[in-house]
């Protein structure tokens, strides 16, 4: 929950800090000045926001899993499966052939 | 480069009405084609399906019969062994498994009815993307349609200004052809994230999936060839019992009770 | 003859010391990672944009946004990336590249919107 009401805040933010761009961009044009940088302020707000987004992306996903298996839990119909014994070459064809 | 040297203004209806569309068509565009393979695609598991993990199988035996076999005794090693590549027998049902014969694998290329199915999957592609092509050059050619934040060469600019005749333009404004490019390779990723790992969206997706088909074998692979080579690793296989002497072994390594039983016996 | 090993142990000996890893584990931290990069990938992509990223400052920063990623990934990978993939070199590198043609689509895409027009 936390992590989504960050992810929607931080885009939140960064649209908000798009938006403010574009009106200083406006701002300059009429003011018929140099357009080159941008105020500190946004460039802050916007790289605070990626963080925030990029931390609610990743804390929001699964959680890794153990690759080595010991603290895994196993399904209990999957206890006894042993795929390197499974075995389709048994008398069962031939008693089950159709005469 | 200086990026803000020629400011280029360029109508907001572009950007409302080319741009967005274009990203939100290739968006849709995969979704619903997604969806239309998932509607296509028949799951059931054919006989040819079922003889393939039948052979994969058994190979998948012999091979832990080879790589653990020394864990059997002598004699259930030898019939597991002959099981496998008994030679003599003249019906086929007792033959070893590895001597029977498997049909020869069909040559995709020679069955009509395959590459029928391959072009069919292959146009199911190509078609849309065409479209798609054909309407974006038809409705947006002429006009700029933004701006690629990269340099590029002036190379690209026959192919991604196409319609603008201006020499002096720099190279990275483009024309919603280039939109397009930047949209078709770009959407994948986001489909990945709306419709999962290995969806049927895109192109080489699909390709990847017809190549490699998970786990069962190839089935352009002649089988026999497999099964002659896992035979003669089979055959030069020296079985050498690992737990000949485990009772011997196990008493050596056995506390002072046990070296006094020993004892014990050899005094009766 | 070393001392008498586990039950369990007696199977595999001592000689053959084979690190054995789970494969749907692997495959489903490998499927995270390349969600989380992806996910990421539009939101540097849109950052940089708004910021107005031209030519390699715009790719460099992509390589920057990716490496705060994989920190990011190192914490949520509860700082010990050997129980959870089998290279070390995994939460920096895998799928680096596979982001990048969505970083490319919000990066032009947010700097057209907010720079071109």
């Amino acid at each position: 929950m936390l992590t989504r009401v960050a992810f929607v805040l931080g885009a939140l933010l960064l649209f908000n800090a798009a938006y403010s761009t574009v009106q200083y961009r406006n701002f300059l044009k009429m003011a018929e000045k140099d357009q080159s940088g941008l105020p500190i302020d946004i460039v802050l707000q916007t790289l605070a926001a990626m963080v925030l987004a990029t931390w609610a992306i990743v804390e929001y996903t699964a959680p890794f899993k153990n690759i080595h298996g010991s603290n895994e839990r196993v399904r209990y119909d999957a206890v006894d499966n042993r795929p390197i014994f499974y075995s389709f070459q048994h008398r069962g064809a031939l008693l089950f052939k159709k005469q | 480069m200086a990026p803000a040297a020629i400011p280029l203004l360029l109508d907001t209806s572009i950007r409302d009405w080319v741009l967005i569309p274009i990203v939100i068509v290739m968006f849709l565009l995969g979704i619903v084609r997604h969806h239309i393979t998932e509607l296509l695609k028949s799951d059931r598991i054919d006989d040819k399906a079922a003889k393939a993990a039948l052979d994969g199988q058994g190979l998948l035996r012999a091979r832990v019969l080879r790589a653990n076999g020394r864990f059997l005794s002598p004699l259930a090693f030898q019939m597991r062994k002959n099981f496998f590549t008994q030679a003599d027998g003249g019906d086929d049902s007792k033959k070893g498994w590895l001597m029977q014969e498997r049909p020869k694998p069909a040559n995709p290329m020679g069955d009509p009815s395959q590459m029928m199915g391959m072009l069919k999957n292959n146009m199911s592609f190509v078609i849309p993307q065409m479209l798609i092509m054909g309407w974006i050059n038809y409705f947006f050619s002429g006009f700029i349609a933004t701006r690629v934040p990269f340099p590029l060469t002036v190379r690209f600019k026959m192919m991604l200004q196409r319609g603008i005749e201006l020499p002096t333009l720099d190279a990275s404004w483009v024309s919603s052809l280039s939109w397009y490019f930047l949209a078709v390779f770009g959407v994948r990723g986001l489909h990945t994230l709306v419709l999962g790992e290995g969806n049927a969206a895109d192109q080489s997706m699909n390709m990847q999936q017809m190549a490699g088909m998970g786990m069962t074998p190839n089935p352009t692979v002649d089988m026999n060839q497999v099964f002659k080579a896992e035979r003669e690793n089979l055959d030069l296989c020296v079985h050498e019992y690992a737990l000949a002497n485990i009772e011997r072994a196990l008493l050596d390594t056995a506390s002072v009770s046990a070296t006094s039983t020993t004892s014990k016996l050899k005094q009766h | 003859m070393a001392a008498p090993a586990a039950p369990g142990n007696a199977g595999n000996g001592a000689a053959e010391e084979v690190e054995r890893f789970d494969a749907t584990s692997m495959r489903f931290n490998t499927a995270v990672i390349g969600r989380i990069r992806t996910g990421a990938a539009v939101i540097s992509g849109s950052t940089a944009g708004i910021l107005g990223l031209t030519g390699l400052y715009g790719f460099g920063f992509y390589f920057v946004a990716s490496l705060l990623l994989s920190l990011l990934l190192f914490v949520k990978a509860k700082r010990n990336v050997a129980a959870h993939f089998s290279s070390p070199s995994a939460i920096t590198t895998d799928g680096l590249f596979d982001g990048l043609s969505t970083y490319v689509l919000l990066w032009t895409f947010m700097y057209g919107m907010v720079h071109v027009y």
